[in-house]
């Protein structure tokens, strides 16, 4: 074994991997404007992420609030700033916790069904099916679900955003001891509506990302059951890596104007 | 024109999977209204064969026309797609989709399907393969796999296309129903003048359906002529084929 060639191997099935996802993104984003659309498709899906995802969003979100309540606490009260939990909770949860925890609670629930069922549908020849019935599968797979992942998001992280600063008010006000009007008025006192808006614009790129990759993985799976597992788990695991890497991007972004 | 093109022409064809040489030269040729089926070993690349047609593989070399054109590349072949109609050796059903929906689809594209007429339509079509109405409901998991078989047999005549490609139509059926199928292919290519391309490994029907028989033998059609004469091919890879003789 050459050590020299299995890197270039590597490298190589890496930039191959790179131009086929930058195809299948072009794709999509070509097929996105052009009709046929498939508008009950469509909802279906936005159903399925944005509705059903509200418990698991709203959980997560709900016990990150009451933990930020709590630790911003603790740490605040060692330089007399306790004053500072409700303004703490609510920029944390809109401008980070909502979106990134709402990103990753997502691509593992829906990433990782997109790609199990683009998957199957891939290994069971239902893609080559849809091509011979002269419909595309891109147009009719992926661009549904991509449009649903960039619609739905948003809305989860707003409905997450409520909920999150919620939990910070019940440990404030229940068990740090602050009066529930003075509380609820710090969480407004220092919120612009800049920091919702870049959550959301956030919510939006991450539920491009999930939806993209689960999509790509399942469109691109290998033969067989394993195939259809391996695509699930790298969908899972690229989209929460992009989500992470793309929330340093869009911070930085949005700080530097 | 004096020469009549043949609705399909399939020349020099070759297709490897790796350093599997699964087609190598294919040269066949269906005319309009003729019914032509492949036999030929298991594994020798009838549905590889078949695939190329339509498009959802690249040949490696050779020409695939249609009606005379040059079909090359997948969004030139895309656009004459809608004029075939396949039925894929596995069913190939749309899962999450009910028997009427998957019926429905050529006809509605995935688009709405409430439509009355397309639901009667649809309906007309699975009675067309022995299908009652009862089973419309249902999703193809619920279905044994015969049922299953002739659900994708409806849904790809649902528009009676020009070209019919069907995958070994009649496996797993008895043989009343296989029978009933045979009669539903020869009707399609009797009736709408359909050209039809059936892979099978069932002699009778083959005798039933063809107009002519070719068989495919390493990489090739290695004796191709009307059904009447299969019997005196003179070849003995054929014979050996057409009587189940070992060896
Ligand atoms: N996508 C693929 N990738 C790699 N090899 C393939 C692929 N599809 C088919 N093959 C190979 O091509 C050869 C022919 O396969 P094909 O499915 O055409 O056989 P067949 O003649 O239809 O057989 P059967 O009568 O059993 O259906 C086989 O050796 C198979 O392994
Ligand atoms: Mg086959």
């Amino acid at each position: 074994m050459n050590p020299l060639a299995a890197i270039g191997r590597a490298f190589l099935a890496f930039l191959a991997g790179t131009g086929r996802l930058g195809l299948f993104v072009a794709a999509t984003v070509s097929h996105c404007v052009r009709p046929p659309w498939y508008p009950r498709l469509l909802l279906q899906h936005v159903i399925e992420i944005g509705y059903y995802s509200l418990p698991v969003v709203g959980l997560t979100t709900l016990f990150s609030g009451m933990v930020v309540a709590l630790q911003s606490y603790t740490s605040f009260a060692r330089f007399s700033a306790e004053g500072a939990v409700a303004t703490v909770v609510v920029l944390s949860i809109t401008r980070e916790l909502g979106p990134v925890l709402a990103g990753l609670m997502v691509a593992g629930r829906i990433g990782a069904s997109m790609a199990a069922e683009i998957g199957t549908m891939r290994v069971t020849e239902q893609i080559d099916a849809l091509t011979t019935l002269s419909t595309h599968p891109v147009k009719y797979l992926v661009v549904p679900r991509v449009l649903a992942g960039v619609i739905s998001l948003p809305f989860l992280v707003l409905v997450g955003d409520v909920i999150g600063v919620f939990g910070g008010y019940i440990v404030g006000v229940y068990k740090l001891g602050f009066e529930p009007v003075v509380y609820l008025q710090r969480t407004f006192d220092y919120l612009e509506p800049y920091d919702v808006i870049s959550g959301l614009v956030k919510a939006a790129v991450f539920g491009f990302l999930v939806a993209v990759m689960g999509c790509y993985h399942g469109y691109h799976s290998r033969r067989g059951a394993r195939g259809v597992g391996a695509a699930t788990t790298n969908a899972v695991v690229s989209a929460s890596i992009l989500i992470l890497v793309a929330n340093y991007g869009v911070t930085e972004l949005f700080f530097a104007r | 024109m004096g020469e009549t093109v043949p609705r399909i022409r399939i020349a020099q064809v070759c297709k490897s999977f790796g350093t599997n040489r699964v087609l190598d030269g294919v040269d066949l040729e269906i005319g309009r209204g003729e019914s032509v089926v492949v036999v030929g070993p298991s594994g020798i690349g009838k549905s590889v064969l078949i695939k190329c047609l339509i498009g959802l593989l690249e040949p490696d070399s050779g020409t695939i026309e249609i009606d005379g054109t040059r079909i090359a590349g997948s969004s030139l072949r895309r656009s004459v797609s809608g004029r075939f109609g396949m039925l894929f050796q596995n069913g190939a059903l749309f899962d999450s989709l009910s028997v009427l929906e998957n019926v429905a689809f050529p006809l509605t594209r995935g688009r709405v399907h409430s439509l009355a007429a397309v639901r009667l339509e649809a309906l007309r079509t699975l009675a067309r393969v022995g299908l009652g109405p009862e089973i419309a409901s249902l999703f193809p998991e619920d279905l044994s796999g015969g049922m299953r078989k002739r659900v994708a047999l409806a849904r790809a005549i649902a528009t009676d296309p020009d070209i019919l490609l069907f995958d070994e139509p009649t496996t797993g059926l008895d043989p009343i129903m296989g029978a009933l199928i045979d009669s539903l292919i020869v009707q399609c290519v009797r009736e709408s003048g359909a050209t039809a391309l059936t892979i099978t490994h069932d002699m009778d029907s083959a005798r039933r359906i063809a107009d002519r028989i070719a068989m495919l033998h390493a990489g090739r059609v290695l004796w191709q002529g009307p059904t009447s004469r299969i019997e005196a091919s003179g070849n003995e890879v054929v014979d050996r084929f057409i009587n189940g003789v070992v060896g």
